[in-house]
């Protein structure tokens, strides 16, 4: 890989730490700022270009991890943790709702970024 | 008294003056039929006597093609109940015959529903939050608003496919219930692989989704009636929202996986990212194409790790229903 891509990569990284600074002060701006960081970072590099839905993929996921997490934890507060049953529910809802929540981002992004990105290469795993 | 009837699953496409391809979208196979024969075979609803049908033709004749259909696989001879897996079975429940009239039809209600499915939630939320105040509990309201929500959420999103798919030129073969992986469900079979633009094929996809999302506003909105059981439309509400939820998860054969599957332009996603992950060798070939292959296999990974929220939420489901009674 080259110096100049690694590098690239690792400005990558800055939507996650914007979502982690999201969460910390519980800014829902900051959220949205996170958000558009991923569109933003994905149109300007480039090679990402004609891709730019297989990077919105992962880096959905990745990037905004801190804040999937956290809704997914507000919405299981309401279970109890107080015996072994009950924590193994927590965790599978906590599991499930996390999911969920991503799966929705995914399809959002996903057509945002069909909208602003019309013409890109299929996605090679044949 | 039980008649004949043919493979809902048949593409009649005619070729020549006197002939017709037939092919089984399901099989992918083909036969080359006389017009008068695609006539007859077309005839053949479960309804018709097939001695009736066609008075002109010698009896001995008809038994003979008859015997010919049934053993091409042209006559559905497996029933209602097909089942498809371990706890997975799929119950025919009604085939449509499609007319000019419905497509029209079909493209005014997609229409419709593509305009109003956000607007409609909104407008459920702002009145239902400025109404709180205002609900009425009646009589087994959480029972009515479960079944309301779960037969009309389930009813109509099948609908919404299907009136999506003959919006954009698609075929709709059937409607049904099902049990996927001991799930209850409601199914309904189409073929869009004629469509082209992803958008198109994509919102075929999200149809059921913009439908439940659409009922939990009008639901909402009726939820503030004080005369109605306004609890009961409160629960019907949440259900399609909960279905709306479920139906974006990126678990195969989900709606939401189909979405991303036409968003990232690859048809059966997850068994060529399976197969990705388990072969080295693809995995190899992707890392030589440099970064875009690096994040081709992590995509690939989260897919296949995605696969786990189908059997998720049953187990989820099951331990709540365990935790219910202890």
């Amino acid at each position: 890989m080259k110096k100049k891509y690694r590098i690239l990569a690792v400005v990558m990284l800055l939507p996650f730490l914007l979502s982690l600074w999201a969460v910390h002060r519980r800014s829902v701006w900051m959220g949205i700022g996170a958000v558009l960081s991923i569109f933003l970072l994905v149109g300007m590099m480039p090679f990402c270009r004609k891709r730019e839905n297989l990077w919105l993929f992962v880096m959905g996921i990745y990037a905004l991890l801190p804040i999937n997490h956290f809704l997914a934890k507000e919405a299981v507060m309401y279970l109890e943790k107080e015996s072994v049953l009950q924590g193994i529910i927590y965790l599978l809802t906590y599991l499930e709702y996390l999911l969920i929540v991503i799966s929705g981002e995914e399809v959002f992004m996903g057509l945002m970024g069909r909208i602003l990105w019309k013409r890109q290469c299929k996605l090679d795993i044949s | 008294m039980k008649y004949p009837r043919a493979n809902n699953f048949l593409e009649y496409k005619r070729i020549d003056f006197d002939i017709c391809k037939v092919k089984d979208i399901r099989t992918g196979e083909t036969w080359e039929l006389g017009m008068d024969i695609a006539r007859f075979l077309k005839k053949l609803d479960g309804r018709t006597n097939p001695y009736a049908a066609v008075p002109y033709l010698d009896k001995d004749f008809i038994d003979s093609i008859l015997s010919r259909f049934y053993y091409e696989g042209l006559i559905r001879t497996d029933g209602r109940i097909m089942p498809i897996g371990i706890g997975s079975v799929l119950c025919t429940l009604y085939i449509p015959r499609i007319k000019r009239i419905h497509r029209c039809f079909a493209k005014l209600l997609n229409t419709l529903l593509l305009l109003l499915c956000i607007p409609s939630l909104i407008c459920g939320i702002y009145i239902y939050v400025n109404a709180l105040y205002s609900l009425t509990d009646g009589n087994f309201s959480l029972l009515k608003g479960y079944l309301l929500g779960l037969g009309a959420g389930f009813v109509l999103h099948e609908l919404a496919h299907a009136c999506a798919c003959l919006a954009y030129g698609g075929q709709v073969y059937e409607f049904g219930v099902a049990l996927r992986c001991f799930l209850p469900g409601a199914y309904v079979c189409v073929d869009y692989d004629n469509v082209k633009s992803r958008f198109k094929r994509a919102q075929i996809n999200a149809a059921g989704v913009e439908m439940n999302l659409f009922l939990s506003g009008i639901f909402m909105c009726i939820s503030c009636c004080e005369r109605l059981d306004s609890l009961a439309f409160l629960y019907a509400a949440l259900m399609n929202i909960a279905m709306a939820a479920l139906n974006v998860s990126l678990a195969e054969g989900i709606d939401g996986m189909g979405i991303i599957s036409e968003f990232l332009g690859v048809d059966g996603l997850v068994e060529k990212a399976r197969n990705v992950v388990r072969s080295g060798k693809k995995k190899r070939a992707l890392r030589k194409k440099g970064i875009n292959g690096c994040v081709t296999i992590i995509a690939c990974y989260c897919i296949v790790v995605f696969q786990i929220a189908l059997p998720l939420i049953l187990v989820a489901g099951v331990m709540n229903c365990v935790a219910a009674f202890f």
